[in-house]
């Protein structure tokens, strides 16, 4: 084998292979959202409709001054390659263009309703990963019929369209015993009931993710060899096999960011509660594509956050992706 | 003196399906401080479980039994969790095989080592980093300090098993329990384990070892107990089981061990004396040559690695020519590129005087009927899907035997490999692995092949079923006249299935030759070394005899 | 070796399932329901009835009627064919496009596959609801938009699939045995590759459709799939809405079919999911 010196140095490199590998990350992400930018901006103007009817909106009697104002405004008679060139120079400086309905900056209408879908998400998204944790915990490896009970209820978390569960809800705690407000994101109280519909799917698929994990895990070498040196149960668990079957979960976590801002514009409708999801259909309905895109991108870019955030996870937790040299 | 380990009529039944399976049928056995007591048998014989039943291991299913089971003086029959964890790692300490999936591969080695001194408070917590050094030291691992930040994939194999051993006996306990220790690992690192057990042994530690490799045993056990469906068949000190075996079960297992003596003799006889191996002429007709052969891989940010480097020889009809060196050592690769699968980066292969260089298309698939393959591990070279009908089938159908043909000459091959024509609907999950290992064999025979490479075909089998495979790998040469490129890491098997050998060392041929004088009268250090290595059942008739401990 | 080798392997567990046995049922019923309504009901589904508004369910009505009168039993039985529409029609394409895109990643060398990758890494990259959403932004609301739309979030799971399973069975040792045989490669492929790779991207496929049928409610629900007067169980949760605070079985029965159907599919998938691993031992 080696001396300690060259395990120094293979450390240091280790570390730099990290930073580079997670620097590749960043820079496909930058890919990955240019490629959205573009295909976004296509499918806006391969639309069928006349986007300056789209911008003035209720007006029935488009003047040709107005028409030829819009068209100048939004640079519309210039070809779609300096359109598209200038979408991209005004993204990099961060300006998302305008909204043809609401006639504001994007960002802003954005930035307006930013924080009550955060809120919902955040909630949801917390509460999902309690719950799922201490269901998986409690019910692995136990009895048949409390897998299959817990199980069941797991399922059809999942197939429970969102919508329908946010309806049921309403219809039992807030019309039959008024425990919660109908309508409305104001306070605490309204909070519960979306933040529940919007959790439903989330924690049916992390716990069965979670549990499989966790069951895998407890059957390994590793953890018996654990167990043989006499510690404790819970030692076992938190120490050694809770790690293990994070990594799973965590592969999840890209997906779940999908689920819930999916899931959030439809409960915010369901709520009629303020936020993007509103935002976003009105968006659709007044054919408010500026809106539409820079909602997307959001989202887009969201994502991608979230998936950068799974890469350092994983190579935090898991040793084995932090070095390129193994001896095997 | 109190044995340390005391069992009398031990049985474990596990109820997984309706029917509860009796995993251990009334086992009675005592180890004494100080002594080596090995368990030995196949796989399914029940050694594990009966391991894991001394320290409760045995899984949550298990149900255990006995009229007696005291370990270090408790009884542990029915023992609460929290007096179990007394026990484990503090009295007894337990070795699993592989230390890449028995140590956590998200902690280091040196974590590891430590929860051992930490569960028990063995020394203060500020002492900790210290003690385990010491003990990596103890058990000759090179900078400890360095070592004690790594985690297990950063090691290699020997240095992770030493890394196990040290947290097994971190807490230096009287019973050390090692499950198969050695193996996943090459032969010269073998040794080196086993040389550290003794060493512990040495040191006062009683030592339960359990292995399905009786030369392994033979290094180590003062007693041997040979277990066989849950059942001891015979037990007693080493140097009689090894060397007076009193129950057929164990005759047919020191039989079956491919060793010096054995050359020339069928391994799978069932009773008395050796009956001798009827061998084919070896004609002096070359049916492969492979001319300086090269082959580099490069990977991204790593420097090219040489799996193969000039390797030359020729294969006659009807020979067996040996390729044994450890993990890494390109014998693998070598067989790809033998078998037209991989190009060579420099020098060719001929097959039949034709070089898979020089054709293509038609012409190259037609030369691979003349080179069939057999694998390690048979059931990953199976369709899943396909039964055994399919399987065998395909190669008549890739050389065009009429279909109404077929099913005379499937039974023909199964008749061939020993196999009754009642399998041929089974999928491979469906087989046992000796019958999966004769299946691929009868594949591999269906196009009528002039060589077959056999890459490690019996390493994943039972030393009895192992002896089965070779010997009808023997008869089949002999009836057909078939050369065989035998790649294996097991010195004796090499030494009993071929005529002559190639030792191979980072992608180079060290040495070759007549396998009997290079076995005999080694020139190159390397080949010496590995010889040295190699466990031998006569190591236990060198020691002294002990008394007998066991119960009756 | 070790104690599982003990532990005997049941190939073939028959054990009774009434929660797959009723699936199966239902999604029998359910299908029935889309292509013979009239086995079940001979109600006209958009017959509006301003007497009989909001009527609860009983008497003429089984499950009652909805806001103008018209009866929720034949609109509910009518509703399974465009939801099932959706969701076969939206899961087909999505398995179509994914798996010619598939294909190509790992049969077009790097290039190919690096640029087909990187397209589906762009389609994964916004969230599946948004992607529809941009899709009827684009191509204005409907049915056909809704099968197209919610095909464009299935099909990159598809093809990654698709991609893996081909690379995966392509390095597997069967496939070099079968090379070592000599067969010519598109034999390799139609022999092996195919076979192999059919089973698990079918499962996806059927387990999708659960998904599809209930983003494609989720849409209507949204007002962004079917138009009025359609009956599709989404589009009539959606107009129950105005309405919970007096009459709560609009709201409830459209919902039950929906989740039923959806439920029944998923426990369909997660079988075929179990026997398909059961049989390949993976």
């Amino acid at each position: 084998m080696t001396t300690v010196a060259p395990v120094r140095v293979a450390t240091a490199r280790r570390a730099g292979s990290t930073a580079r590998a997670i620097g590749r990350r960043v820079l496909t992400s930058v890919l990955v959202l240019w490629g959205a930018v573009t295909l976004a901006f296509l499918a806006l103007h391969l639309i069928p409709g006349n986007t300056v009817d789209a911008v003035a909106g209720g007006t029935t009697q488009v003047t040709p001054q107005l028409r030829a104002q819009i068209t100048a405004e939004y640079s519309l008679d210039r070809p779609l390659v300096v359109q598209y060139l200038q979408y991209l120079g005004k993204l990099v400086r961060g300006d998302l263009g305008d909204s043809y309905a609401l006639r504001m900056p994007v960002a802003k209408a954005i930035g307006q309703q930013l924080g009550s879908t955060m809120i919902l998400l955040v909630t949801a998204t917390v509460f999902a990963i309690l719950v799922s944790v201490v269901i998986a915990l409690l019910t692995a490896h136990r009895r048949r019929w409390i897998r299959g009970l817990f199980s069941g209820l797991e399922v059809t978390g999942v197939a429970v369209p969102a919508f329908w569960l946010g309806i049921l809800l309403l219809t039992v705690f807030s019309f039959q015993l008024h425990w919660f407000p109908a309508i409305g994101s104001a306070g605490i109280a309204g909070l519960v009931l979306p933040a529940l519909t919007l959790s439903a799917a989330p924690i049916g698929m992390l716990t069965q993710v979670l549990r499989q994990g966790l069951e895998r895990v407890l059957d390994e070498p590793f953890v018996v060899t654990a167990r043989s040196r006499g510690i404790s149960e819970a030692a076992v668990r938190l120490r050694h096999v809770l790690r293990h079957a994070v990594l799973p979960v965590i592969t999840l976590a890209g997906w779940l960011a999908g689920t819930m801002i999916g899931g959030a514009v439809v409960v915010e409708q369901v709520f009629s509660r303020q936020g993007l999801g509103r935002l976003t259909v009105n968006a659709v309905g007044h054919k408010d594509m500026p809106l539409v895109l820079g909602i997307v991108l959001i989202a887009a870019l969201f994502y991608v956050l979230v998936n950068i955030a799974i890469d350092v996870a994983y190579r935090l937790i898991d040793p084995r992706l932090r070095s390129e040299d193994t001896t095997r | 003196m109190t044995p340390l380990v005391d069992v009398h009529n031990l049985r474990v039944t596990f109820r997984t399906g309706r029917r509860p399976v009796a995993a251990v049928r009334g086992v009675s056995f005592t180890v004494d401080p100080g002594q080596c007591v090995a368990i030995v048998g196949e796989s399914g014989s029940g050694k594990s479980v009966t391991a894991r039943s001394l320290i409760g291991l045995a899984g949550a299913r298990a149900e255990i039994g006995a009229d007696l089971l005291r370990v270090d003086s408790t009884d542990i029959r029915d023992l609460p969790e929290r007096r179990w964890r007394a026990l484990r790692g503090r009295r007894v300490g337990f070795v699993l095989q592989d230390a890449l999936v028995s140590l956590d591969p998200l902690r280091t080695v040196g974590a590891e080592v430590a929860e051992t001194l930490r569960a028990h408070r063995i020394v203060p917590d500020a002492e900790i980093d210290e003690r385990v050094v010491a003990l990596l030291r103890t058990v000759g691992v090179p900078e400890p300090e360095a070592r004690a930040a790594q985690y297990p994939h950063q090691l290699s194999g020997g240095l992770r098993q030493r890394a196990l051993i040290a947290s097994a006996i971190a807490a230096d306990p009287a019973l050390l329990i090692a499950d198969e220790p050695t193996t996943a690992l090459d032969v010269t690192v073998q040794a080196q384990i086993l040389d550290l057990l003794a060493e512990r042994k040495k040191a006062g530690t009683a030592l339960l070892l359990i292995s399905h490799d009786l030369a392994v045993v033979a290094q180590l056990a003062d007693h041997i107990l040979v277990m066989r469906d849950g059942e001891f068949v015979e037990q007693g000190p080493a140097s009689d089981v090894l060397g007076n075996p009193q129950h057929a079960y164990t005759r047919r297992l020191l039989a079956a061990v491919p060793v010096a003596h054995a050359r020339g003799t069928r391994l799978s006889v069932a009773e008395g004396q050796p009956v001798a191996q009827p061998r084919g002429p070896v004609s002096d007709e070359v049916v492969l040559e492979a001319k300086n052969l090269v082959k580099t891989f490069t990977l991204p940010g790593h420097p090219v690695l040489t799996a193969v480097r000039d390797v030359s020889f020729r294969l006659h009809a009807g020979e067996t020519l040996g390729i044994v060196g450890e993990s890494g050592s390109g014998k693998t690769t070598a067989g790809r590129l033998l078998l037209g699968l991989a190009r060579p980066d420099t020098g060719s292969v001929e097959v039949d005087g034709r070089s898979w260089q020089d054709i293509d298309g038609p012409a190259r698939r037609a030369l691979r009927r003349r080179i069939q393959v057999i694998y390690q591990d048979p059931l990953s070279s199976f369709d899943p899907r396909h039964p055994v009908r399919r399987i065998v089938g395909e190669p008549l159908a890739v050389t065009g035997v009429p279909r109404r043909l077929r099913g005379e000459r499937l039974r023909e091959l199964l008749d061939q490999v020993g196999l009754d024509t009642g399998i041929l609907d089974r999928r491979p999950r469906e087989l046992s692995g000796g019958q999966r290992q004769r299946v691929a064999i009868a594949r591999a025979l269906a196009p009528q092949p002039r060589v077959i490479v056999c890459d490690e075909p019996v390493s994943a089998l039972d030393v009895s079923i192992q002896a089965q495979v070779l010997d009808l790998l023997a008869d089949l040469q002999a009836r057909l006249g078939i050369a065989y490129v035998f790649i294996s890491h097991h010195l004796g098997v090499i030494y009993h299935v071929s005529d002559r050998v190639l030792v191979m060392k980072d992608g180079q041929i060290v040495e070759s030759g007549n396998v009997e004088e290079i076995f005999q009268e080694p020139a190159h250090d390397y080949t010496r070394r590995l010889l040295a290595a190699v466990p031998t059942l006569d190591s236990a008739a060198l020691r002294p005899q002990e008394t007998h401990h066991a119960r009756a | 070796m070790t104690v599982i080798d003990r532990i005997p392997v049941t190939t073939a567990r028959r054990t009774w399932r009434p929660g797959l046995v009723l699936s199966f049922a239902f999604l029998i019923v359910v299908v029935l329901a889309a292509l013979v309504p009239h086995l079940f009901t001979h109600v006209d589904p958009d017959a509006a009835d301003p007497a009989a508004t909001l009527l609860g369910p009983g008497g003429g009505h089984p499950l009652g009627t909805d806001q103008n009168g018209r009866d929720l039993f034949a609109r509910i039985v009518h509703g399974a064919a465009p939801s099932l529409l959706i969701g076969l029609g939206a899961s087909a394409l999505g398995l179509a496009a994914g798996t010619v895109l598939g294909v190509l990643a790992a049969q077009s060398g790097r290039i190919g596959d690096e640029l087909v990758s990187r397209l589906l890494d762009v389609l994964l990259s916004i969230p599946g609801l948004l992607l529809v959403i941009l899709v009827v932004a684009v191509l204005g609301a409907g049915t056909g938009t809704s099968v197209v739309g919610l095909a464009v979030i299935v099909a990159p799971a598809n093809a990654r699939l698709v991609r893996g399973e081909i690379l995966r069975i392509r390095g597997s040792a069967f496939v070099e045995a079968a090379h070592a045989l000599g067969w010519p490669r598109w034999q390799v492929v139609l022999r092996h590759v195919v076979p192999n790779a059919v089973g698990p991207v079918l499962v996806l496929a059927t387990i999708s459709v659960g998904g599809t049928i209930s983003a494609g409610a989720s849409l209507s629900f949204l007002g962004l799939g079917p138009q009025p007067p359609t009956a599709e169980w989404g589009a009539m949760l959606a107009a129950s809405r105005d309405y919970f605070a007096v009459a709560w079985w609009p709201a409830i029965f459209p919902g039950l079919a929906l989740t039923a159907t959806v439920l029944a599919i998923t426990v369909t998938g997660g079988y075929l999911q179990q026997r398909l691993e059961g049989r390949a031992g993976r």
